[in-house]
């Protein structure tokens, strides 16, 4: 059964073609006797990782553990996009979140994951961790295919225009954009910026720890990025509402520096390709499911400074599931090319 | 008659031996005048072949990383959404003509 993969830097996300799975790509290292805290630990049923005598949480309870212990430090295994240089426990719970995710294969099994673009603001190369991700896989028996994010956006929200148009994955650690032309990527990078540069503005202007505004932006009734909605429901002066202006002042910013980088980039290309008709532009990842999104994007763009006739911009379907869902339809269609060739 | 023969003889051998002196001296005190003056070979320019301006080509890097899975225990997904998963995979098909 084919498989895709997204591999992100806030969550991991498998999906196949009965079941989508999620995978928060954090962890918190627990200090104490290895014995002890291993059967305190399965006692409360909670998932961890051990290797050289050190216990991880994994996932969601890690996440939520640093949220009512703001001493505990939340670990992350991929920073910007990329595996995180500073986490020398990563690939271990990497590894461990991947092999739960995927299982082991059945028979020939291919799974497509995802890889970012290259930055355009960061001095990194993706080349070692698209090795270290295809090495994890490939560990439990899958033949490996790899794409970039933001054509697996494309592969899902494009396809009604014949896979012409911008394809955009707002993700935590990094947005990656594609320019696609008839399934050509003309064009593609990213920014080291995303829902974790708005989590760690906003913290450092309101003076909330970071994992709390995470948590205020993903489960807050009240946030709503839409200027209308805005004054009406927000209480000035309270904590919470200090932390939503700041969030959709941050919004602004990182829509605004994407775009911009986007038309530098654009006019910075030889051979560019000629848009006769208007395309649109599609938006998929789980920064851009914040209610109101589209408002704010709306807002900061402007066609005039655009280097391309835009008809318009589109939240895909279940933006938070489409990288993986991208990646799926690429290795089912691999698949099904390998049972017409033999 | 001899003795204008032998006149005449000792008078040229005379003549002979001035000027040999003479001109010997006057190329002793002044032989590097002489090399300076001589013209001086000018350097040829020669068209060396150009150096082609090459570009740095790019490699995939491609390491065996070798990894140990971890010791994992009770770790479980943390949501799981079951049903059809909706993906555009017929229209891909299509249009890549497969």
């Amino acid at each position: 059964m084919a498989k895709g993969l997204d591999c992100g830097t806030s969550f991991y996300i498998t999906a196949t073609e009965d079941r989508i799975k999620k995978q928060r790509n954090a962890f918190l290292t627990v200090d104490g006797e290895v014995t002890q805290v291993k059967r305190m630990l399965k006692r409360q049923g909670i998932p961890f990782v051990e290797k050289n005598k050190k216990i991880h949480i994994v996932g969601q309870h890690a996440f939520n553990y640093a949220q009512i212990f703001s001493t505990a430090e939340l670990k992350r295994p991929m920073k910007s996009g990329l595996l995180n240089p500073q986490e020398k426990d990563a690939l271990p719970v990497l590894n461990a979140i991947i092999g739960e995710l995927l299982g082991d294969a059945v028979g020939d099994e291919t799974c497509v994951y995802c890889i970012p673009s290259k930055p355009i603001d960061a001095k990194r190369e993706t080349s070692y961790h698209e090795d270290v991700l295809k090495t994890i896989i490939e560990q439990y028996g899958y033949r490996v295919k790899v794409i970039e994010e933001a054509v697996a956006i494309g592969y899902e929200g494009l396809v009604d225009n014949q896979l012409t148009g911008v394809a955009i994955s707002m993700g935590a650690g990094m947005c990656n954009i594609a320019v696609m032309y008839q399934g050509m990527t003309a064009l593609s990078f990213s920014v080291a910026r995303g829902g974790d540069w708005v989590d760690e503005c906003v913290s450092t202007d309101t003076g909330v720890s970071k994992a709390k505004v995470t948590n205020i932006k993903e489960s807050s009734s009240t946030l709503n990025l839409a200027k209308g909605v805005y004054s009406d429901i927000y209480e000035e002066g309270t904590e919470e509402s200090n932390v939503l202006i700041a969030i959709r002042s941050y919004y602004g910013a990182l829509v605004n520096y994407l775009l911009t980088n986007l038309r530098v980039q654009f006019e910075g290309i030889d051979n560019v390709p000629n848009f006769p008709d208007p395309v649109p532009i599609v938006i998929g990842g789980g920064t851009a499911l914040v209610k109101g999104f589209l408002d704010v994007f709306n807002e900061q763009f402007d066609q005039t400074e655009f280097p391309i006739p835009i008809s318009e911009i589109i939240l895909i379907e279940d933006a938070h599931t489409a990288v993986a869902r991208g990646c799926l339809s690429e290795a089912q269609l691999v698949e099904e090319d390998e049972e017409d060739d033999s | 008659m001899v003795n204008e023969f032998i006149f005449c003889s000792l008078l040229l051998w005379q003549i002979g031996i001035i000027s040999y002196i003479l001109l010997n001296k006057f190329y002793d005190k002044n032989p590097k005048t002489i090399s300076k003056n001589q013209p001086r070979q000018m350097a040829v320019e020669v068209d060396l072949p150009k150096k082609k301006s090459i570009e740095h080509v790019d490699v995939n890097m491609k390491k065996n990383i070798l990894m140990e899975k971890a010791k994992v225990s009770n770790l479980k997904t943390d949501e799981v959404i079951k049903g059809k998963v909706k993906t555009q995979k017929d229209k891909l098909k299509k249009m890549r003509g497969l």
